[in-house]
């Protein structure tokens, strides 16, 4: 009985609400410097602007904006939803779309030589659809799914989210798909927390939020014993929750620091500077080691705010912006995999990534098939180890069922960095296939 | 004999008027499976199963009518192994070429009839379907006294059309609010009968919303009595007069509550799925023209309100109660209620502390809880009646039921 009424206990502290709670604020920092595909805005982009199409959770493309879409003879028709307005209150017309389509597949974004190549007109029948002509018989809403093409019509925002002053964002209450449960959002760039010092103290509370799980990976190797031995009794004071199976001392290739916000406010100021500096005489050199180890991260949100489906979309992208690998864009997925296994000698910790990374050697350039299955098993052995490269996190919560197969080269002579999976598509659409490599 | 049974069925017929056309309509692909096969086949009934709330004597009207329809290719039954109202079983007669099994199914307002035909070596043959929208709604009605009964005792329930967002009940009308349309059902022996439907539209802007909440209420006035209902997309609201459902008015203000002498009144925060921080009142007696004159005044933004002998109780948007009088908060427990709440009696009601699948009783004085009720759903919406029991609207799975419940 007293098990039963404890379990109810936990019930309710879990569920403490019976609806979703509107309210709330949610802080996303981000580096001084970006990834240069989101440096140009996509995260303030998807904020601000709503995509035409995206990809729901089981990978199926679908539009807050139209309440239905069909194909007839090589036309597809858009049919758009009642009553939809702009942040301004002002009606989303149908030529806003055509035109927001028309531009974005004569610029150089990714995906639009791939909608270009397909689409022979775009036009409008009034008054509430859209009607595209293809070449192809493409999977037209998949293609339009690209998290680059967003309804943007000059003065008008459409997102979300309506940018404000200071790099804030309000919820926009006429958000087609419905107002975000989060009342603001807030971009802030601290300094990028390989610069982040350890003696200070101050900079590591500014590089990590308070709402954030932050992961970092070290390399150990370059680790002292004392080091790890002084990191860990340095985060214990500070009560910062530790994760106890994440502290090896012969194996810290990661531990997760959790943050609280109370934990914070209590080691505010002078009490926290003492705390941190009477820690332990080695922290100047095991500062100066973290930041010449501690190359990779992931950022997570806490549950009550990815509860919000747009939460989830927020932390996918805030990780791709917050966390970019140039490496991403200049070699094929696989040597990327290869080299991140390489570099951070993970073969010694994790056997089994080894053999992994054998596989990959054997059928890079051989067997597509293969490497695609080698590589998604390899994410799914990192996931379960709770590690994370760089590019697996900035791809996966993105573009969810989207594959990304190595090889290939843009109109711009750049590498292709994704490709819709073909058994996605159409068995005949193989021959008429969009990508730059059968140009 | 024969004129007996034919007038049996013509009275079927007419008692059991929606389902004739989902029998007529599957009666037509019966007869086309028979057309389609090369010797004119005879056929049998094995069974017919009601998977519905609906009563034994429904379905053996049902059986009548199927019977009546194809009586040119079944064959007679050689007698009826049961029947109740789960569905009869029948002995087939010797002889028959196809057999049919039978089940008919309401689900979310819409009734279907299934027929399975095997052959007379068991093989299966062909599945056929037909589907008709649901006129009337059956209602199943639980006893009072039954032993080992929590306080808090539902009535009845039913199982409802669609998803609605909002039920009030007043007399035996019963009205079911639709983002689109409004219902009023009647209870009529043992069903709910449709006997109104009225399309709404909402004046724009409108504020697509992720939490769709609704509101329904009854207010007597000086000029007429009137349903006004809201939903938190729209921040304009429908007063529809209550005799024809015709729209009377359109109003930025819902009647939530009266108090002393007062009505009390609010708004959704637009999109979002509670009441915007404000609150406006109105001398009765008013008129609906009154009502654009309302006085209003800052007031925390809360879930849901009733009023208990002068004071105003309001779950507030942590989810906990909070008891004003006047403008002035007066200090209480702050008990944590969830987001439905109603005044009733001494007692306030409300969906209870968790997932929203209890609803409990407590005293407006006393902190400990003093009765509940767990539901098999999720409590959509609570309202009281002019009769002092409590309608709730609740999700099972992907069902809707409403139910009334009172204290013993």
């Amino acid at each position: 009985m007293r098990k039963c009424s404890v379990f109810f206990l936990f019930l309710f502290l879990l569920f403490p609400y019976t609806r979703p709670r509107y309210g709330g604020e949610l802080k996303l920092e981000l580096p001084a410097s970006g990834n240069p595909l989101f440096w140009d805005g996509l995260l303030k982009d998807s904020l601000a602007f709503s995509n035409i199409f995206y990809l729901d959770s089981r990978g199926k493309p679908w539009s807050f904006l139209f309440s239905r879409w069909w194909e007839e003879q090589g036309r597809w028709y858009f049919k758009l939803k009642e009553g939809i307005l702009y942040a301004d209150a002002t009606p989303i017309l149908p030529q806003d779309i055509a035109n927001s389509i028309n531009s974005f597949i004569h610029s150089n974004r990714p995906g639009a030589l791939s909608l270009r190549n397909i689409i022979k007109s775009i036009g409008v029948e009034p008054p509430d659809r859209v009607v595209i002509e293809v070449a192809s018989s493409a999977n037209l809403p998949l293609l339009l799914s690209t998290p680059y093409l967003f309804l943007r019509r000059e003065g008008k925002y459409s997102g979300p989210f309506v940018p404000r002053q200071d790099n804030s964002f309000e919820a926009n209450p006429f958000f087609p798909g419905g107002r975000a449960f989060l009342d603001r959002v807030l971009l802030v760039y601290p300094p990028e927390i390989p610069d982040m010092s350890f003696t200070q103290g101050f900079e590591a509370r500014a590089a990590f939020s308070v709402s954030y799980l932050v992961y970092l990976m070290v390399s150990p190797r370059k680790w002292r014993k004392l080091s790890r031995r002084a990191i860990f009794s340095l985060l214990s004071s500070l009560s910062w929750k530790t994760r106890a199976d994440s502290y090896l001392p012969s194996q810290l290739s990661q531990f997760s620091l959790d943050f609280p916000l109370i934990r914070l406010r209590r080691v505010r100021g002078y009490l926290r500077r003492k705390v941190i500096l009477a820690v332990s005489p080695a922290l100047a050199s095991m500062a100066q080691e973290l930041k010449d180890t501690a190359s990779l991260a992931r950022v997570k949100l806490e549950a009550n705010i990815s509860e919000n489906p747009l939460g989830e979309l927020l932390a996918g992208r805030a990780n791709a912006a917050l966390f970019p690998s140039q490496a991403a864009f200049v070699g094929s997925e696989a040597e990327e995999v290869v080299g991140m296994i390489e570099r951070y000698g993970l073969e010694r910790f994790y056997p089994y990534l080894g053999k992994l990374k054998k596989k990959i050697l054997l059928y890079m350039g051989e067997d597509e098939k293969k490497l695609e299955r080698v590589l998604s098993s390899t994410y799914e052995y990192m996931a379960s180890r709770e590690f994370f490269f760089p590019v697996a996190v900035a791809r996966q919560p993105v573009y969810l069922k989207k594959s990304f197969l190595p090889g290939g080269k843009d109109f711009y002579g750049r590498p292709l960095m994704w490709k819709i999976r073909r058994a996605l598509s159409r068995p005949d659409e193989g021959k008429t296939d969009s990508s730059p490599q059968a140009d | 004999m024969r004129k007996l049974i034919l007038l049996l069925v013509f009275f079927a017929v007419l008692q059991a008027q929606p389902p004739s056309r989902l029998v007529e309509e599957c009666s037509l692909k019966v007869e086309s499976f028979v057309l389609s096969r090369e010797i004119f086949p005879r056929l049998a009934i094995a069974s017919i199963r009601n998977h519905s709330l609906r009563s034994q004597g429904f379905v053996e009207n049902l059986y009548q009518l199927i019977a009546a329809r194809l009586s040119d290719y079944l064959m007679p039954s050689e007698g009826v192994l049961g029947f109740d109202s789960r569905g009869g079983f029948f002995s087939p007669p010797p002889g028959y070429d196809y057999l049919l099994r039978i089940v008919y199914r309401e689900l979310a307002g819409d009734a279907y009839l299934f027929i399975r035909i095997y052959s007379r070596d068991g093989r299966f043959q062909d599945f056929l379907s037909c589907s008709g929208k649901v006129e009337e709604v059956a209602y199943r009605e639980f006893e009072l006294s039954a032993p080992g009964a929590s306080p808090l005792l539902v009535l009845w329930d039913a199982q409802v059309p669609g998803e609605p967002l909002a039920v009030l009940k007043n007399g035996e009308d019963i009205f079911l609010l639709y983002p689109d349309k409004i219902l009023k059902l009647k209870k009529v022996g043992g069903v709910l009968r449709k006997v109104k439907e009225a399309e709404l539209s909402w004046p724009s802007p409108a504020y697509p919303s992720q939490d769709l909440r609704g509101f329904i209420g009854k207010v007597s006035l000086q000029d007429g009595v009137y349903l006004n209902v809201g939903i938190s997309s729209s921040a304009s609201y429908l007063y529809l007069r209550y005799s024809d459902l015709a729209p009377a008015m359109v109003l930025p203000w819902l009647v939530l509550a009266e108090e002393e002498g007062k009505i009390l009144l609010g708004k959704f925060a637009p999109g979002k799925n509670y009441f915007a921080p404000v609150l406006g009142e109105v001398s009765l007696p008013a008129s609906l023209q009154d009502l654009t004159l309302a006085e209003t005044r800052g007031f925390p933004p809360f879930y849901d309100i009733c009023v208990y002998q002068g004071l105003i109780n309001i779950v507030d948007e942590e989810g906990k109660r909070r008891v004003f009088k006047g403008e002035e908060e007066i200090p209480s427990p702050g008990q944590s209620l969830g987001d439905e709440m109603e005044c009733w009696g001494d007692y306030f009601i409300s969906t209870g502390f968790g997932e929203r699948e209890r609803i409990s009783y407590q005293d407006f004085s006393a902190l400990e809880k003093r009765g509940e009720l767990k539901q098999s759903g999720k409590i959509v919406y609570m309202s009281r009646t002019a009769s002092g029991t409590v309608m709730v609207l609740e999700k099972e799975a992907s069902r809707f039921w409403i139910k009334e419940i009172k204290i013993e």
